[in-house]
């Protein structure tokens, strides 16, 4: 197994190693898609989750439960092929993984945001409001950043399951990078040599954000306590 | 809770109605695609017959070829749309193309959902056994002590179990072709029936391991590969089926196939 | 696009072999994801610096590799490394386990750091041993607190193990796969799939929500 592996890596490194780095850099680009748009939209969707109202806070929960209790392989197909033909707008693999990465980002931070929001003591909103704060400022300034960087922990772990969770997008034909080792593998004859290298480099970027995702953490925790 | 759950009931079933309810579409897809300008066809990944370079980001392959020449028959362009080989199937019949060009293996079962063309080129099989697999002889991996590994999805599995009916298969649901020469390299299979190609190109590339390809480097099996389009596409298939006769006759596709296949 | 559910009538055995081996994996994987997380807590809270950036390394490289990744090597490395033969079973629940762990650990280590530090020292002074300590005084409360977690650990192993199809572990998504492949007919498998994952995970999921509401009302 070892010897396979020496002797192969450097012969498909040298001819695909433009195309594994363009790889790497869309399995980047959803992430940032699904953690960007899944972000913002998962603040309002988790407001959204504690509203008074039934007809507002029932779907609201029916798509983050179905979004969440569903496996998002099942959830690209049927955005690739239910959705066209609803709205009769094609549908291109970039754009349908595109559509149901941050749709299960705003579902999942939804979720977490969600939390944090709860564990915030009550108090602090009827107090902001007896002092005659409004709304958007009891939530942007008081309730929504406790709520944030009370679950940075979670919020990372989120992040870097979004980033092994691209590799899923390969079911539907996106050139991410568990795509392109799959091509590269089928090409050279060499899947042992092609994988390994991949869990190398998911490895590599994963450990690049794991660092940045932790000073992001350590900052705000300092920006907090101050 | 409860009306959660009730609300969720509602949404499933919404979604089922949907989903069960969108019909395919125009049933005549010529005219479809002479007044539209462009030949739209879906591809799945499958060297060497159809597969995408990764550092030009252009499909290549036998089929790429034959549906330059089918765009050029037709005088429209051509437009190849990127599918996996779970979705190929789904996009034809959701109409996201005219027409699936990838090396199928046409069975009564898959002729229920889709409608294949008359067969493009037979491709060549060949067995890739264990090193130490004693002889020459495939008759031998008839036996229910041996265990011969299969690509799910392929052509093989069905030749595999006509083969060897008393052999263990095993199917393996992966889209890297070579999963089950993985599983003869891991000692996990005796043998695998696969494509001569890759089978060849296999063992090219991973010298260090103990397999080799029975009766020497001969392919042996022929299987007729078919394109696929939409059951009710019967206008679509007869021209089809006519220009596949045709490049035959003419020797395109043998030209074609000494290109990309060797043989 | 048509959504054709004949395919049932003929595959139900199949499929429900399926799911039998899905919960089967699951709950196997599961368990010993818990007694490994546990393990490894342990050696991350242990105050020797070697074990401790070992546990840690392991949990950093387990949360960034893609589960696939993971499942390839132990199903086609592994082996080798070991010298023993090893089924598809054996090697994926052996992968969901190790991946399982290191999320694990994390929520028994963030259960352990927000137990309040008095808690050891009064049960000391009460008089009860380190195993009293552990079993009456400690245990239980992280249990409560990580409870909704856990349940999430658990539903994240059960939609992992469809990953096993592509070792040929004949679970649910692998038999969708199947029925896939023979009849070109996918979504409808598919979606079959996702009704039963949801059938399964929807009750999880409410019970963490539950679990979670009750612990901050007693938090308060």
């Amino acid at each position: 197994m070892y010897s396979i592996v020496s002797d192969l890596l450097p012969g498909f490194l040298t001819q695909y190693w433009l195309a594994l780095a363009f790889a790497v850099l869309t399995s980047l680009k959803f992430l940032a898609l699904g953690v960007g748009v899944g972000f913002t939209a998962g603040l309002g969707l988790a407001i959204a989750q504690l509203s008074p109202s039934p007809w507002l806070r029932g779907p609201v929960v029916a798509l983050v439960e179905l979004i969440r209790n569903t496996p998002l392989l099942v959830q690209l197909f049927w955005i690739h092929f239910a959705l066209p033909a609803l709205t009769g707008i094609g549908s291109s693999p970039e754009r349908s993984a595109a559509i149901g990465i941050a749709l299960s980002g705003a579902c999942y931070f939804s979720e977490i945001i969600r939390g944090g929001i709860q564990g915030v003591p009550k108090g602090q909103r009827d107090a902001a409001a007896a002092l005659g704060l409004s709304r958007w400022c009891i939530w942007s300034r008081i309730v929504l950043p406790q709520a944030v960087i009370d679950t940075l922990p979670a919020l990372a772990n989120t992040v870097l399951s979004f980033f092994k969770a691209t590799s899923i997008l390969s079911v539907i034909a996106v050139p991410e990078l568990m795509m392109t080792s799959t091509r590269i593998s089928a090409r050279t004859g060499d899947p042992i040599g092609v994988l390994t290298l991949m869990t190398l480099l998911y490895i590599f970027v994963g450990a690049l954000l794991t660092l940045m995702l932790h000073r992001v953490e350590t900052a705000f925790k300092l920006r907090s306590t101050r | 809770m409860k009306q959660l759950g009730k609300l969720l009931q509602v949404m499933l079933l919404s979604v089922w109605a949907v989903l069960a309810g969108t019909g395919t579409g125009s049933a005549d897809t010529l005219a479809d695609i002479k007044s539209r300008g462009t030949l739209r066809v879906g591809m799945a990944d499958s060297t060497p017959s159809q597969s995408k370079d990764p550092n030009s980001n252009e499909w290549e392959g036998f089929n790429v070829d034959m549906a330059k020449n089918l765009a050029e028959q037709l005088g429209v362009k051509l437009e190849i749309v990127d599918a996996s080989w779970s979705t190929l199937i789904p996009g034809l019949l959701a109409g996201q193309y005219d027409i699936a060009m990838c090396d199928m293996f046409a069975t009564p079962k898959r002729a229920q959902t889709v409608a294949f063309t008359t067969p493009y080129m037979n491709l060549g099989f060949s067995w890739v056994v264990r090193a130490d697999f004693p002889g020459e002889d495939a008759a031998a991996l008839d036996d229910p002590a041996i265990r011969i590994a299969n690509l799910s999805g392929s052509a093989m599995g069905d030749i595999i179990r006509k083969l060897a009916p008393r052999a263990q298969v095993k199917d393996v649901a992966s889209d890297n072709v070579f999963s089950p020469h993985l599983e003869v390299a891991s000692g996990r299979a005796d043998a695998t029936l696969s494509d001569h190609y890759n089978n060849t190109q296999f063992l090219k590339r991973n010298p260090s391991v103990k397999a080799r390809i029975l009766g020497g480097d001969k392919q042996f099996q022929q299987t007729p590969m078919a394109y696929a389009v939409r059951p009710d596409d019967q206008p679509f298939l007869n021209m089809l089926n006519s220009w596949i006769i045709y490049n035959q006759t003419t020797g395109f596709s043998e030209e074609l196939r000494h290109k990309w296949y060797g043989f | 696009m048509r959504l054709d559910l004949t395919f049932l009538a003929e595959t139900w055995p199949q499929l429900a072999q399926g799911v039998l081996a899905t919960l089967a994996i699951t709950a196997i994987s599961f368990l010993g994801a818990l007694v490994l997380g546990y393990g490894l807590t342990i050696l991350r809270l242990s105050g020797r610096t070697g074990l401790q950036r070992a546990g840690n390394l392991y949990v950093a490289l387990f949360r960034v590799i893609p589960e696939l990744g993971v499942i390839f090597w132990s199903y086609y490395c592994l082996p080798i490394l070991l010298g023993l033969a090893l089924s598809e079973y054996t090697c994926g629940i052996l992968a969901l386990m190790a991946i399982g762990a290191a999320y694990a650990s994390e929520i028994f280590r963030a259960g352990y750091n927000a137990l309040p530090r008095g808690q050891m020292d009064a049960a000391r002074a009460l008089g009860l041993g380190n195993w009293q300590t552990w079993r009456l005084v400690l245990a239980p409360q992280i249990l409560r607190r990580t409870m909704p977690a856990l349940i999430n650990c658990g539903i994240d192993t059960l939609k992992n193990s469809t990953l096993l199809a592509a070792i040929g572990a004949s679970e649910l998504a692998y038999q969708a796969y199947q029925i896939g492949n023979a009849t070109y007919n996918y979504l409808a498998p598919f979606t079959f799939v996702a009704i039963v994952f949801f059938l399964i995970i929807f009750p999880l999921s409410l019970l963490s929500r539950h679990r979670e509401a009750a612990l901050q009302r007693q938090s308060r």
